[in-house]
């Protein structure tokens, strides 16, 4: 194609746009690693009042408000990384109860990234009923919980949970289980490959790794690590879990964390661990004991966990 | 779950804008001794708070004339940058035909595109373009092509993203250019963590890059 005569105003124009060309490209390069990414992982609701308040409860979180008062301990526990206090709840069965036996095991409860313990207190009361004394937290800076919620700062939050779990005295070590639903399935499979090996170990909906999140987005291959500086990558973890382990999933989840992230999860797993699925359908991210039922979802965490065959 | 992670997603998919970024590499060949800066803005449309626009993904590219048919190419990508992560590419472009009549101008550029994160990992994407083009009068050329990117530890191992554009020159040295692009034809849209509002038949994500270049050195100058 030829280029014809320019005239002063074009001349002009091409100046004024390359200017801006330059100063765009100056910006850019002077910001680099500015934009960090981490802090969208994290969906924290902080909380000025009580927890289990029945007026900042959600309809939609099916809480039934079955667990006897007396049953219920707050605690405080120090995160051994920077000293930040986070906030949780250990629920226990009431002493010589009618209700299912699980020889005293306590599932210690790893939640998703929104909000805070209070939207997780419905699946709390589905573990309990289900026989298991339950211990939830909440990660920094969830619910009353101090600091800033990070990769690092997370991990080390389930690690003093479960130095918290471990140092009650009516809990047996071999008796601790190890629960994440979405984004606590990092802590949870941390706990369990770099930790301290549980019982056993469910996850429910679980997010494969930052990588995993990437390619769904991208299609392209990208490493976790260009997203964020979190270690989240539970498909290197699974081979090393070293527990029998449970992977519940929906297989109508139109959200973040498809179906296909589980998927992932149990091709790691096969052949290293023994590893169960469960798929669940027409259920989604967040509907899983709904879709299947209180009672069918109850008898299979409960069966798993008593090691029986499911 | 859902609108946060998205948003980290979104920033990660502006990273490499799936199949290739930024516009076609060499829509029409340089002269001998001929350069061209070339700075391109956009991707795949996507819902992004509720709003559907192209995702900002900016590459800056140098082209230099080796002859009137072949040349080369280097490019940075700026968002990258903002995100600790090198982004960079460079490679080859050859026209094999001239327009005659019906027939186009059509050229290819190879290439190599790498992102890498200083004391961090890295991924590497062989590309290659093909692209055919038609002058229109003076000032306005047309084109089509695809571009493709590849990989080789994951599925898909191609990753496809035919387009169409046209660019139009303001004046001696400078042209404008937008292109659509197809990104990922042969990937079903959903479910997907981000919402790509054009899909077409189910598949990919249509979106939109703004391109404009700068020409300076070589027999015009």
């Amino acid at each position: 194609m030829s280029r014809g005569k320019s005239d002063c105003r074009l001349q002009n124009a091409e100046c004024r746009l390359g200017g801006w060309l330059l100063l765009g490209l100056v910006i850019a390069l002077v910001l680099p690693g500015c934009f960090k990414l981490d802090s969208f992982l994290f969906d924290p609701t902080t909380l000025a009042g009580d927890y289990l308040n029945r007026a900042d409860m959600d309809s939609s979180w099916h809480v039934r408000w079955i667990i006897p008062d007396s049953l219920i301990e707050p605690e405080t526990l120090a995160n051994p990384l920077n000293g930040n206090y986070i906030y949780g709840f250990f629920v226990r069965q009431p002493a010589g109860g009618d209700g299912p036996d699980l020889n005293g095991v306590t599932v210690i409860y790893n939640h998703g990234n929104g909000s805070n313990i209070n939207r997780y207190w419905g699946r709390v009361e589905l573990l309990w009923e289900a026989g298991c004394n339950v211990f939830i937290y909440d990660y920094e800076g969830y619910g009353k919980s101090a600091g800033t919620p990070s990769g690092d700062a997370c991990y080390a939050d389930a690690e003093a949970a479960v130095n918290y779990v471990l140092g009650r005295p009516d809990v047996v070590d071999s008796n601790v289980v190890y629960y994440g639903w979405s984004l606590g399935s990092f802590m949870a499979c941390h706990l369990a490959a770099d930790f301290n090996s549980p019982r056993c170990l469910i996850l429910e909906n679980p997010i494969a790794s930052a990588s995993a999140l990437a390619k769904e987005a991208a299609v392209l291959g990208i490493p976790g690590s260009f997203l964020a500086d979190a270690d989240f990558d539970n498909e290197v973890r699974m081979r090393f879990l070293g527990c029998r382990t449970l992977i519940i999933y929906g297989k109508n989840d139109d959200t973040a964390v498809p179906e296909r992230h589980a998927l992932i999860l149990l091709d790691k797993a096969y052949g290293w661990i023994p590893i169960r699925d469960w798929p669940v359908e027409d259920a989604g991210h967040s509907d899983i004991p709904e879709k299947m039922g209180y009672e069918e979802y109850e008898r299979v965490v409960s069966t798993f966990i008593a090691g029986d065959s499911l | 779950m859902q609108k946060r992670l998205m948003v980290a997603v979104l920033a990660g998919v502006a990273l490499l804008a799936l199949s290739r970024c930024g516009t076609v590499t060499a829509v029409t060949p340089l002269h001998r001794g001929e350069s061209a800066v070339a700075a391109s803005l956009g991707g795949p449309v996507a819902s992004v708070a509720g709003m559907n626009s192209p995702l900002p993904y900016a590459v800056a590219r140098y082209r230099y004339g080796l002859n009137d048919q072949a040349g080369m190419y280097a490019g940075g990508h700026l968002l990258a940058a903002g995100l600790g992560v090198i982004g960079v590419d460079f490679g080859f472009s050859y026209h094999f035909l001239k327009q005659q009549g019906w027939i186009p101008t059509m050229g290819a550029a190879a290439g190599i595109a790498a992102f890498i994160q200083p004391g961090g990992r890295d991924a590497l994407f062989p590309q290659l373009d093909l692209v055919a083009s038609y002058g229109l009068g003076d000032r306005f050329t047309t084109y089509f092509g695809a571009q493709s990117m590849y990989q080789f530890s994951t599925k898909p191992n191609v990753v496809l993203a035919p387009l169409v554009g046209g660019q139009f020159e303001i004046g001696d040295h400078l042209s404008l250019g937008l292109e659509a692009k197809w990104y990922a034809p042969t990937e079903p849209t959903r479910p997907r963590n981000v919402n790509y509002t054009l899909p077409i038949g189910g598949h990919g994500a249509l979106g939109f890059v703004l391109g404009v270049n700068w020409l300076f050195g070589g027999p015009n100058e």
